[in-house]
């Protein structure tokens, strides 16, 4: 059930009248009832094992505060839940990679003799739990969370399709203020719109247009693969932002201020300003339990850096189970490290301060770097990722007929040219680019409010009028102009 | 007394306060908005389809066929529940041949099982018997992995209690079009500013027309029992190199891959039950299709469910034949029968005007067997 589907409208329309109409002090109990149901539209048997996963946790937990060892148990906790998220996301994986690494062929048909269902948003609780189970190491509380709490801080709906990864000290002040809120509710009916928008109009559409080029990568011209690493950008900002957005709206709609994910990413004018506005709840989440105890950069500069690609190639493997997603974290580990030597090692200034057009170059240069990774991320395996890079390069007609002329191969040409004239060596290219133009200064829009949000302030003193306008041709836009289809990408994960 | 107080005391939050219910509002207006844009007047200056007629146009039939078995000297009723494939006969012809018998056309564009059924369980209750039912078998139906979907019956066809009450045979994101087509028209319509402008062209000469076809439609369905041509549809027949192009086309966006449903077979077996139960006669059709078209269905292997290929022919015909066995339901085959031979085609799917007739002769002749 997505946010942006009519089952979910009437989901959460019934959800949010109980839930306002019933007494406060029942108002988790009903949110924890709701998670639930939520959760069992997706799959009714791995709901209790979820719910079994969460009580376990929360044994853990209390065993973190009670005991004076606190280790096993965090250890326990922290082992429990890697093992669960590797068993249900990873098993295929790492079969492959023994099978790649062995060529014994029990690994491939284990394979296809074992079906693992991969659970709604074990990517984003289990790193969820893990956090609470260090945080309580690290800061003991004086009162410990009840279960029923912990229950509904894991079963927020709001989050349980694709995070923001919460920590316990985000999610808890909450829960002593749930009263109706003017502003909260227009906050959270501007963020739907927002996440609607982003998602249904920009980032549906932009994607008919490149998946056509991942689908066959060896067809299309260099340009064309450089311009689907700029579309794929816009898409994966506008739906991933666009369902942050959705999250944080609908907690908000229940008095609930969760974290925000995206301060314009793409207005960064160097890689590591980037991981600090793009998808911040899991940049920080690899920070803080990846890459602090590993020593951070408090250790050698070679050790340093090898903390840095550690950090970022598990966070690209969390992503998701296929050798891209490892070696683009491995990019993005390599180029942060280079940022960082050149930087403090060579004192070279990369990030300007106060140029203008030289901070806009230099964004654009993040982006690029942002989008060639994106052809990687997007990639639909290892070897399509391979072909894609080499064509990158190699896929321009001059390339090939240069390549022809030379040695005694001249004849193809030819024949090439008899046959289909000539643009026989002419490559696929990219179609309805004229679409990225404008979806692109959509993105830019939704930057430029996500970095200076106060030039919206002036607007608010009409919420009462303007927001069901707004509200009301927003879905009239979206009736007329969305096309049908399109999952989150960040659902999967 | 605790209580007692309680329920004295306590007024809900969204009641007291109103600014819980502004999200509503704004659903409110764009509902309404909606139905204001979108009346049939505004609608013909951006439809593209006609298709909604067809169905539109069933309730007024049903009404017609209710009066029609009442009357005493009556001829005997066929009602047929078919697809596009089947909306061209002529009711004259039909009357003056066989002199017995007249048609009752329940067929629609994208017609599907559960159309059948969602008239029959009506027909029950209101308790209409007609003389003979002749149920359409086509094997588009039964791909879940068609590139193209027909969901004409769902957003047309069907009551949302229907689709409800059968909601376990309906996918999530079915249901969820189903509500938000019948909630917004716009999304149903999906009107183009481009086709607004041309219809308003040349002194509206466009929209004229086109108001002018839809209202000779609504007249034909009248007139025609259900049967009618649709305007703009092609009435003529297509030359074979471009059959054997269309066939290829049509083959890969409904057959290719082909994953086996039975979706289809559920509402079938509840449409034989009612059959049975009301003691109608009945019997089910797959309607001839072009030679080309066929002999792809026959012979191109199709990626199936599993790894393994199969011909469609394969995977559906045994199936079909089997569940009808089972419900003791001939199927009349027009695609292998060798006594019959008309093979004008409007496109690879369906059957030229000109082979109307011998399609009609072809009913009546199994007819004849019960």
């Amino acid at each position: 059930m997505l946010f942006n589907s009519i089952s979910f409208l009437f989901f959460f329309s019934f959800v949010y009248i109980v839930y306002w109409s019933i007494p406060e002090k029942n108002r988790k109990a009903f949110l924890l009832l709701a998670g639930i149901v939520f959760y069992s539209f997706f799959s009714l048997s791995l709901s209790f094992h979820f719910l079994i996963t969460v009580g376990i946790n929360y044994g853990l937990y209390r065993l973190i505060i009670n005991l004076k060892d606190k280790k096993w148990p965090l250890r326990t906790s922290v082992i429990l839940n890697i093992l669960n998220l590797g068993f249900f996301k990873y098993f295929y994986f790492f079969n492959r990679v023994l099978a790649d690494a062995t060529g014994y062929p029990f690994f491939e048909d284990i394979t296809s003799r074992i079906q693992i269902a991969l659970p709604m948003a074990i990517s984003f609780y289990s790193f969820q739990m893990i956090a609470a189970a260090v945080d309580t190491k690290r800061n003991p509380p004086a009162i410990p969370v009840s279960i029923f709490d912990f229950y509904l801080f894991v079963v927020f709906f709001p989050v349980l399709i694709a995070g923001p990864i919460m920590r316990m000290g985000e999610f808890f002040p909450n829960l002593s203020n749930l009263k109706p809120d003017k502003d909260k509710l227009y906050r959270a009916s501007y963020l739907m719109m927002s996440g609607l928008i982003k998602k249904v109009l920009v980032a549906d559409p932009i994607s008919t247009t490149i998946q056509p080029i991942f689908a066959e990568p060896g067809i299309y011209d260099s340009y064309s693969l450089f311009m689907a690493g700029i579309c794929y950008s816009i898409q994966v900002y506008c739906d991933f932002s666009g369902l942050t957005d959705m999250a944080r709206s609908v907690a908000l709609f229940l008095g609930f201020d969760i974290p925000e994910n995206f301060k314009a990413p793409f207005f960064s004018t160097s890689g590591s300003e980037l991981w600090k506005r793009w998808h911040i709840t899991l940049s920080f989440w690899l920070r803080d339990y990846i890459y602090f105890p590993l020593g951070g950069s408090r250790v050698s500069e070679w050790h340093g850096y090898f903390n840095l690609i550690i950090t970022m190639t598990l966070g690209g493997f969390w992503h998701g189970a296929d050798y891209t997603f490892v070696v683009w974290g491995f990019y993005w580990g390599v180029i942060l490290s280079a940022e960082r030597m050149l930087e403090d090692k060579y004192k070279i200034p990369l990030t300007p301060k106060k140029s203008f057009p030289l901070k806009v170059f230099k964004a654009g240069i993040v982006f690029v770097l942002f989008s060639i990774s994106g052809l990687m991320f997007r990639s639909n395996d290892a070897s399509s990722m391979v072909l894609l890079f080499h064509g990158l390069i190699t896929n321009s007609s001059d390339f090939i007929l240069e390549s022809l002329s030379l040695g005694s191969s001249q004849w193809v040409i030819h024949a090439g040219a008899l046959v289909g004239g000539d643009d026989f060596f002419f490559m696929e290219k990219i179609s309805n680019l004229e679409r990225v133009s404008y979806m692109f200064t959509v993105m830019v829009l939704f930057h430029w409010v996500q970095y200076s949000p106060e030039i919206l302030d002036k607007f608010r003193k009409h919420d009462s009028w303007l927001m069901p306008v707004l509200g009301a041709v927003t879905i009239l836009m979206l009736a007329m102009l969305s096309q049908d289809g399109g999952e989150f990408i960040y659902y999967k994960f | 007394m605790e209580e007692s107080s309680f329920t004295t005391n306590f007024k809900m939050d969204i009641i007291k306060n109103k600014f819980l219910l502004a999200p509503f509002l704004a659903l409110l207006l764009a509902f309404v908005l909606d139905k204001v844009l979108l009346s049939e007047n505004i609608q013909t200056y951006f439809s593209k389809t006609m298709s909604e007629i067809n169905y539109s146009q069933k309730e007024e039939l049903y009404k017609d066929l209710q009066s029609y078995l009442k009357q005493e000297d009556r001829r005997k009723v066929l009602v047929y529940f078919g697809t596009s494939r089947a909306l061209l006969f002529e009711n004259d012809y039909i009357e003056s041949e066989y002199k017995d018998w007249t048609l009752f056309n329940f067929s629609v564009p994208g017609g599907t099982p559960d159309y059948t059924l969602y008239w029959l369980e009506r027909f029950q209750e209101d308790n209409i018997r007609p003389d003979f039912v002749l149920v359409d078998q086509s094997v588009e139906a039964y791909n879940s992995a068609a590139v193209i979907s027909l969901d004409d019956v769902l957003t047309n066809g069907l009551s949302v209690s229907f689709v409800l009450r059968h909601a376990n045979k309906y996918s999530t994101s079915e249901i969820s079009t189903l509500l938000a087509k019948r909630m917004f028209k716009t999304y149903h319509y999906r009107p183009k500013m481009a086709t607004v402008l041309a219809r308003v062209k040349d002194d509206f000469a466009i929209l004229k027309s086109y108001r002018e076809l839809r209202a000779g439609l609504k007249k034909s369905l009248k007139e025609g029992k259900g049967s009618a041509m649709t305007p703009g549809s092609s009435a003529g027949v297509m030359p074979e190199e471009m059959l054997k192009k269309s066939s290829w086309g049509d083959f890969h966006s409904y057959m290719v891959p082909f994953h086996f449903k039975d979706q289809p077979m559920y509402f079938l077996n509840l449409s034989y039950q009612i059959l049975d139960q009301m003691e109608i006669p009945h019997a089910a059709i797959w309607v001839r299709l072009s030679r080309p078209y066929y002999s792809l269905i026959q012979n191109e292997m199709v990626q199936t469910r599993g790894k393994e290929k199969s011909t469609v022919y394969n995977l559906w015909y045994p199936a079909v034949m089997k569940f009808q066995n089972e419900h003791k339901v001939d199927l009349w085959n027009m695609n292998d029968d060798p006594k019959y031979n008309c093979n004008f085609f409007s496109d690879s799917g369906h059957m030229s005007p000109a082979c109307y007739r011998d399609y009609t002769d072809y009913i009546f002749r199994e007819l004849k067997k019960y």
